[in-house]
């Protein structure tokens, strides 16, 4: 607990008590004349009420009654708020009858007992509604600001993701190229924007679905390929070999995409050489399956792309169940990402 | 003012090329579609600067850096990445994001043609107001030769110290020997070659050596041999 509260919980206990204490004793005052004799059991009642509730209070946080569901909670609450009542009013007659001597008639002294009882147990009531109310409002407030806190780190997390779809390096070097190519071949320039347009377009509406068709999903590989080449030139070369049943079946929408992609980051892009990237398609009984080739060894991409692979084949179970595959195998300066998709029970 | 421009992709340096033409300050001398080639065309055609992207296949723009010496004016093109231009000890320098803006363009010429670099010491030694381009794993620097108060010998590497950093470049310290301006280093021993203004006191020491303070407190003994060269040096 911070001092802050510390702090309010002390300032609330004393003046709480010392103002109980001081009414009690002008109440008094109205029946017999003010005098030491008649304030000092108001003023005991005070200090007994503050170290009582003290004790109270910390048997309280020990407990963690402040977390406990109420129909648990209220019974405890009752039972403590009566017993400590009984406590004060049996101490405080003892104190009467030893110590002040004051005698009166046994049934009066009962009845007196029995108010005194009711009296504090209402006060003792009052008192854990004030400490138990205020907890209830401070851990509201918290958790309140919790959920908000998580509702914002779950928008942020489905934007990176969203963001994440298409490389913004590759975007701004494509409209670079571009720029470049409305001078130089205002043709060619025509088609990219046109490419560029339809790669975009194919990113945003997968965003609102979860699947699409191998078809739509190749096209937009296709637009990013052509872009590619405009910018890497005799660098990179492709083939993209699909099968004409295997192209109405459902893929996540921007898979082959986002491997196409890492395949030209690790195995073309960084190679002065360039490098050869190959997609092919193939209906296997009931399983659709892909596989993206390309030059480069595996240890560079196994790593850093970890993330993006455990993504994509997280987003392969969701959709298509434990028996879709997403593996990633390198040999003979091949990197090889191989899907499969089990499609039995799909139209 | 002679400027080289390196980048991977073909119609990105003929863009910048156009762009270009708008300044006739700036004489485009070369192109270089990797770092390898930029090495070459470096040393062949002596830029005063460097249109430069980072991302290359192969070696990074940063390497390329970190492999000249003396490094001329640089100016970064990048498409995304000016994040990682933030990393960089020392902001005196430029980037342009792609597609480039003209008038950022503008600017940055302008900015480099009024605080032109030393002018490149021809493949004689590296004065105190040469640049070198200094990197440490993932933290660079540019830093004036004149900045650097030691170079320590760590086989085949060598750390400099300057201001609060010592990094370790991949230079052995007799290279640098051969390469500093005698008149500013001074070879102290087989591990240190100090920086002569940067010496706050020198003392006799043991033997007829010599020991001298340098600025930040840190105290370099001269072998004998040295001490005698030393002394032939400062006597006039």
């Amino acid at each position: 607990m911070d001092s802050r509260r510390r702090k309010a919980y002390w300032i609330c206990q004393i003046t709480g008590w010392s103002v109980y204490a001081v009414v009690n004793v002008v109440f008094a005052s109205f029946f017999r004349t003010l005098s030491w004799e008649a304030a000092l059991p108001n003023l005991m009642l005070g200090a007994l009420g503050l170290g009582l509730t003290h004790l109270y209070r910390n048997y309280v946080r020990r407990k963690g009654w402040v977390r406990l569901p109420l129909r648990r909670m209220i019974p405890r609450v009752l039972l403590a708020s009566v017993g400590i009542a009984l406590v004060m009013t049996t101490v405080m007659l003892v104190v009467f009858v030893s110590v002040f001597g004051v005698v009166a008639p046994e049934e009066f002294r009962f009845g007196v007992a029995l108010i005194m009882l009711f009296n504090l147990s209402a006060t003792m009531l009052l008192w854990s509604l004030i400490y138990f109310g205020l907890h209830y409002f401070w851990n509201y407030q918290r958790a309140e600001v919790e959920r908000w806190k998580l509702e914002s780190a779950v928008k942020d997390a489905e934007l990176r993701a969203l963001k994440a779809q298409i490389n913004p390096h590759f975007l701004f070097n494509s409209l670079n190229s571009v720029r470049a190519l409305i001078v130089e071949d205002p043709e060619r320039a025509q088609q990219a924007v046109t490419r560029l347009a339809g790669l975009l377009r194919h990113t945003l509406r997968s965003s609102e679905r979860a699947t699409t068709s191998l078809e739509e999903e190749l096209n937009a590989v296709r637009a990013y390929l052509e872009l590619e080449a405009v910018r890497l030139e005799e660098r990179l070369r492709y083939e993209i070999d699909a099968d004409a049943a295997a192209l109405r079946a459902p893929v996540p929408a921007m898979l082959v995409q986002t491997l196409v992609e890492n395949g030209i980051k690790h195995g073309v892009a960084t190679r002065t050489e360039g490098g050869e990237l190959r997609v092919t398609a193939r209906m296997n009984g009931a399983a659709l399956r892909l596989r993206v080739e390309n030059t480069g060894t595996l240890g560079a991409e196994a790593s850093p792309d970890a993330v993006g692979m455990r993504n994509a084949r997280e987003r392969l179970r969701l959709l298509f169940g434990a028996g879709a595959a997403l593996t990633l195998t390198g040999a003979d300066g091949k990197v090889v990402a191989e899907v499969v998709i089990p499609l039995e029970d799909r139209p | 003012m002679k400027a080289l421009i390196i980048d991977d992709e073909r119609l990105a340096r003929n863009e910048l090329r156009r762009l270009l033409r708008a300044h006739p300050e700036i004489a485009v001398v070369g192109e270089a579609a990797n770092a390898d080639e930029a090495e070459a065309a470096v040393e062949r055609l002596r830029p005063d600067l460097l249109f430069l992207d980072v991302q290359m296949p192969g070696r990074s723009g940063f390497d390329l850096l970190a492999a000249l010496d003396p490094v001329p004016a640089v100016i970064f093109t990048t498409a995304y990445d000016q994040y990682a231009l933030r990393a960089f000890e020392v902001s005196a320098l430029d980037y342009l994001v792609k597609p480039i803006e003209p008038a950022r363009l503008a600017a940055a010429v302008e900015k480099v043609l009024a605080h032109p670099p030393a002018a490149p010491s021809s493949g004689a030694r590296l004065t105190a107001d040469d640049r070198v381009f200094v990197k440490d794993g993932d933290r660079c620097w540019f830093v004036r030769l004149g900045d650097v108060r030691l170079f320590e010998s760590e086989g085949n590497y060598t750390r400099l110290y300057f201001g609060r950093e010592k990094p370790l470049v991949y230079r052995s310290l007799s290279y640098l020997e051969d390469r500093l301006d005698p008149k500013t280093f001074f070879r102290a021993n087989r591990k240190h070659i100090l920086n002569l203004k940067r010496i706050t006191s020198i003392d006799a020491w043991f033997g007829g050596g010599l020991r001298a303070r340098l600025e930040d407190g840190t105290e370099i003994e001269l072998s004998r041999r040295q001490a005698q060269k030393f002394r032939e040096r400062m006597s006039l």
